[in-house]
């Protein structure tokens, strides 16, 4: 999971806790969470939480990789990760007192994120509100997001599952029953110029969204508008 | 009569409830009211500059001087009427309320009885118009007249008797010492914090509480009052309810003067409303809604003649001023139009009032107004059943159309609240200007009866300046009674009762380290403990300690103002002070408190959760290394200011239990030897958890302390979580806040609560935004949090004002209990109020 962010109220009903997971079938060149994108743990950089390696360059002690690290630094701070390199290993991100080293993905167990979930069930009874699963795409890890909608059903609780569609339609058969809202993206009509900008085509996204809406299952199509793109016809 | 029948299905206003109005425009004088005698009356207001009168100062002198062997009380009352009859007095164009404070609009007259030197300091010295803000000017001819009274006051004001009768120990944490609880408001300043009981005014007038006086006079047994202080106490009541009407009937000729010298007819009309108003409501009861608002201007504006006590409130007005209303509808002697127009009328003569603060004082409580002067609307009746009205409504409305800051809104809320209200509430909440404060009565009613009100004056409470719960007309509370700093504490008991960062530049230096003395008592040090459990041993020792001592120290004070400054005026307006034969100042109202605050609570949180998992738990730190550190201000300890800084470490605000369950032991320990101490009156001490502002000014006299804060910046606000220069302690959004600051005991801190919310303005916009706000405050309701405050501000907007000030002149924002002009603040409390973590929902 990269992240599990209480009290949003953009991706559907009222007063949400959003659970993003790692890991995403598509590569979109304008990605709002990239960190999500690879399914595995990986550090990342907040140059302006440096406090500065002089004073502290705790994380070039901790990296294995001795005077060959794969940190790049800048004027006294860490400015990035060469990822060339990288080996994920986390040491530098562990060894960071200031948060400018972090660990984007960290493995919980189905519980833990449950229990996050329902210390807000009393917001999201006031609003009409409850979980949304995201990501990256929250299908890539589709038997773990099952089980956390299932626990969520279980407790009464409204689920909304934002998925990019690009997946098996088994899997949507599966999940659907444990779910109360779709939102799914339409990035292009155009199967080439989808591929182009997102590394996939089309095709299974579109022949998906068309099912879920045959099966009556509540949708909520967005289409992000990228300059170049698909902002003219 | 169809209105009536309405009325009785639903209250509303004169717009529906719905009504939007645009998000985050909290600008004043923007002509934001339908009517266009608000509009010009609010400019005319904003046009002149804040000013000092000698006339009351000079006036109260005289009485003094004259009738210097008469009993204390009777001086006092002698000299309210002094300046009742004698002060010179106006009515402005566009004014329907007439009324001044003794000094002209927005002038402050000055209370040498209760502080005067640093008055004269600060007018030879520091001149008021030289000011970075809360600028005043003063005539040649005033600051003369107040040269003229300096010598006769020398040794006789109440904070030179104070700080004469205060020993060492007594003074050494105050603000006259090392400055880590603050005793200052009650030490140079009246005591205020109450409300008249003006349904016991509206309903005999000023001849009717008269006659009561004069009925316990002759019924008085000369052999119960030996002494004759009874009599004594009667005779000043009498005087200054004489000189009460007599004052009133001032303003109805000046009226008549004014109107025979009007061109214009329809405003010679309203000057002869005027006369005919004050002349009527001089003596007898109300009729009409507008006779009942000249009164309860007039009659609330002699109480801040007789003492500067800020947060003299108004109550609950949608309710004793309900029945004129109701009466005006029906008989069609006014319009809903005509009473909305008065009742914004009636918010901006809130302006008029002014108090001149010590330039210490400023920095932490700027603003020019009187403050406090609050008005509570909605919540339950005295018999539990919901008590919105028309007027409920038409008094939001005035918030959205005066956006003046005052009076001070607060809006209870219970279970049974009526949705209409709570969007019109969540409305007004949204344009930003800090109005109004939301209330909770299933929070406040239970803590007022665990102080021991009745269930009828619990529910009938109203909230009394920032933040107090108070019976209206029957309590002295002394709600504003210390500031005391719980983060100071914590540092006392990790470094065995010395200050951290002791050296040359304390002012107590020669008296205090150099003589190798420590400020408090020997509790260990950090480096000697073996467990954590000793840190909280040692805090709850420190608690104690000096607890004992702020009490001790209010107690002297309490004891002086009874015996320098009674207050027979008022005393006509609270319960039982006439039928006891007591003056309010000794204990004769019905209930009596004291309340003293704990600030701090998130700052002395963290720091106890930094100590406990880094040293003993983690071990990453030794109590050696931390305690360098923060001698050092952090200074070659970057990575572990850092780290404290960082989620690495427990922080409370994030619905983690480690973290709260240390901010409710800070608290609780705090309650604990505060709460049901006796008091001289009578009554008992109620601890109340917030700041207001008082934790910029706390902040200022702290070195660094283990929860990531440097040297002199501010320790965290009310009950809010720790924002430091190295950023926001509270990272998992607005439902942990809220988890989090529940977990502490609310009904405890029977004086009062407060959490200081502040939201970027896009996330609480339409409809959704609108009802995502309301859940967020019904959660924290349910949860028995007692009051919420908002600041729908973005930082972009509050950067640009303190780079353009003069765009952004009538920019409102909330400080804590109250709302003020931005660019007007000083500078420390401009920077807390954009520290604070501004929330955003995505």
């Amino acid at each position: 999971m990269t992240n599990i962010q209480r009290f949003t109220v953009h991706d559907g009903p009222g007063i949400r806790t959003e659970v993003f997971l790692k890991g995403c079938p598509l590569n979109c060149k304008w990605c709002s969470n990239p960190e999500s994108i690879k399914p595995n743990p990986e550090a990342g950089v907040y140059p302006d939480r440096c406090i500065g390696v002089e004073k502290c360059g705790f994380c070039l002690s901790a990296c294995p990789a001795g005077e060959k690290n794969f940190l790049v630094t800048e004027n006294n701070r860490v400015m990035a990760i060469n990822r060339d390199s990288y080996t994920a290993c986390l040491s530098c991100a562990k060894a960071c007192p200031a948060n400018a080293l972090i660990t984007w993905g960290k493995m919980y167990t189905v519980q833990e994120i449950v229990d996050t979930v329902l210390e807000d069930v009393p917001f999201y009874v006031k609003s009409g509100g409850g979980v949304t699963l995201s990501g990256g795409d929250p299908l890539v890890q589709w038997k773990f997001s099952l089980a956390i909608l299932k626990e969520c059903k279980e407790h009464d609780i409204h689920t909304c599952l934002e998925t990019e569609q690009h997946v098996s339609p088994d899997i949507l058969n599966i999940v659907y029953p444990f779910v109360d809202l779709v939102i799914a993206d339409i990035k292009h009509m155009d199967p080439q110029k989808h591929r182009e900008y997102t590394g996939v085509g089309n095709e299974l996204i579109l022949h998906n969204i068309a099912e879920t809406a045959k099966k009556e299952m509540p949708l909520v199509i967005r289409i992000p508008v990228i300059p170049g793109h698909n902002d003219s016809r | 009569m169809a209105l009536q029948s309405t009325m009785k299905e639903k209250p509303i206003g004169i717009t529906p409830f719905d009504q939007e109005w645009p998000v985050s425009d909290g600008h004043m004088g923007k002509n934001t009211s339908p009517f266009p005698r608000v509009n010009r009356f609010i400019n005319r207001v904003l046009e002149g500059e804040f000013t000092v009168d000698h006339q009351r100062a000079s006036l109260v002198t005289e009485a003094y001087q004259k009738y210097e062997h008469e009993p204390q009380v009777i001086k006092c009352a002698l000299a309210l009427a002094n300046v009742l009859d004698n002060v010179e007095i106006n009515i402005t164009e566009d004014e329907l309320i007439a009324g001044e404070m003794a000094a002209p609009m927005k002038a402050a007259p000055i209370f040498p009885e209760h502080s005067f030197n640093w008055v004269m300091d600060e007018m030879k010295h520091h001149p008021w118009h030289k000011r970075l803000h809360d600028r005043y000017y003063i005539s040649k001819r005033s600051a003369k007249k107040l040269k003229d009274i300096e010598s006769f006051w020398k040794g006789k004001s109440i904070d030179e008797v104070v700080i004469s009768e205060m020993n060492e120990d007594e003074l050494k944490g105050t603000n006259v010492g090392r400055g880590f609880y603050l005793l200052n408001l009650y030490m140079y300043g009246g005591i205020g914090h109450l409300q008249a009981n003006y349904e016991k005014l509206f309903t005999r007038g000023f001849y009717g509480l008269k006659e009561e006086v004069l009925e316990k006079l002759e019924g008085l047994d000369k052999n119960e009052d030996p002494a004759g202080a009874k009599e004594d106490f009667y005779r000043a009541e009498l005087i200054t309810l004489e000189a009460a009407i007599r004052y009133f009937r001032r303003y109805a000729a000046l009226a008549v003067k004014i109107a025979e010298k009007e061109k214009i007819p329809l405003r010679k009309q309203e000057l002869y409303f005027i006369a005919d108003n004050c002349k009527w409501v001089s003596t007898n009861p109300p009729r009409t809604f507008f006779e009942a608002l000249q009164l309860l201007y007039l009659a609330t504006t002699i109480l801040l003649i007789e003492t500067n006590g800020h947060s003299v409130s108004i109550g609950r007005f949608d309710q004793f001023m309900e029945p004129f209303y109701r009466r005006d509808i029906e008989s069609g002697e006014a319009t809903k139009e005509e009473i909305q127009e008065l009742i914004e009328l009636y918010f901006i003569k809130h302006l008029w009032w002014t108090k001149l603060r010590d330039r210490l004082t400023v920095i932490a409580n700027s603003g020019r107004g009187m403050g406090g002067d609050s008005i509570t609307l909605g919540g339950v009746d005295r018999e539990g059943s919901d008590a919105t009205t028309d007027l409920t409504f038409m008094c939001l409305d005035a918030i959205a159309h005066t956006r003046s800051g005052v009076p001070w809104v607060a809006v209870r809320w219970h279970e049974q609240t009526p949705r209409e209200l709570k969007v019109k509430t969540a409305n007004v909440i949204r344009i930003g200007t800090g109005q109004p404060k939301v209330f909770n009565d299933q929070a406040a009613i239970p803590a007022s009866l665990r102080a021991g009100r009745t269930l009828e004056d619990s529910r009938n409470y109203h909230v009394v300046g920032c933040v107090e719960i108070d019976s209206g007309g029957k309590e002295y509370g002394w709600h504003d009674a210390a500031y005391f700093n719980i983060a100071k504490i914590l540092e006392l008991a990790i470094n065995d009762g010395r200050c951290i960062g002791c050296g040359e530049h304390c002012d107590r230096w020669e008296s205090c380290g150099e003589e190798g003395k420590r400020l408090g008592p020997q509790t260990g040090r950090l480096a000697e403990f073996n467990s954590f459990d000793r840190v909280l041993e040692a805090y709850d020792r420190q608690m104690e300690y000096w607890v004992d001592l702020m009490v001790r120290g209010i107690e002297i004070m309490d004891r002086i103002h009874q015996r320098l400054k009674p207050l027979p005026y008022l005393s006509t307006l609270i319960d039982d002070c006439t039928l006891k034969g007591i003056d309010v100042s000794a204990g004769g109202a019905r209930y009596n408190f004291t309340g003293p605050q704990a600030v701090g609570v998130g700052t002395t949180a963290d720091g106890m959760a930094a100590i406990k998992q880094l040293i003993f738990e983690e071990k990453k730190v030794t109590a050696e290394d931390l305690l360098n550190a923060l001698e050092n201000n952090w200074v070659g300890d970057e990575p572990l200011y850092a780290l404290v800084n960082s989620d690495q470490v427990h922080h409370y605000g994030n619905d983690d239990d480690y973290a709260d369950e240390l901010a409710k032991f800070a608290t609780d320990t705090y309650c604990k030897h505060v709460e049901n101490r006796p008091n001289c009156r009578g009554g008992k001490y109620l601890p109340g958890i917030y700041s207001v502002s008082a934790n910029t000014a706390l902040g200022l006299t702290q070195w660094a302390s283990a929860d990531g804060r440097v040297a002199l910046e501010p320790v965290s606000d009310c009950l809010g979580p720790v924002h430091t220069w190295a950023g926001s302690h509270d990272t998992k959004g607005p439902s942990a806040i809220t988890k989090s600051v529940t977990k502490l005991d609310h009904i405890r801190a029977a004086n009062g609560t407060l959490l200081n919310w502040k939201f970027s303005p896009s996330c609480i916009t339409g409809e959704t935004g609108r009802d995502n706000l309301i859940a967020l405050i019904d959660v924290y309701f349910d949860r028995k949090g007692m009051h919420s405050q908002f600041n729908i501000v973005s930082r972009e907007t509050l950067e640009n004002a303190i780079k353009n000030p003069e765009e952004y002149r009538y920019l409102l924002v909330r400080v804590a209990g109250y709302s003020a002009f931005f660019v007007e603040l000083s500078k420390p409390l401009q920077y807390d109020i954009m520290g604070r973590t501004e929330l955003s929902f995505d």
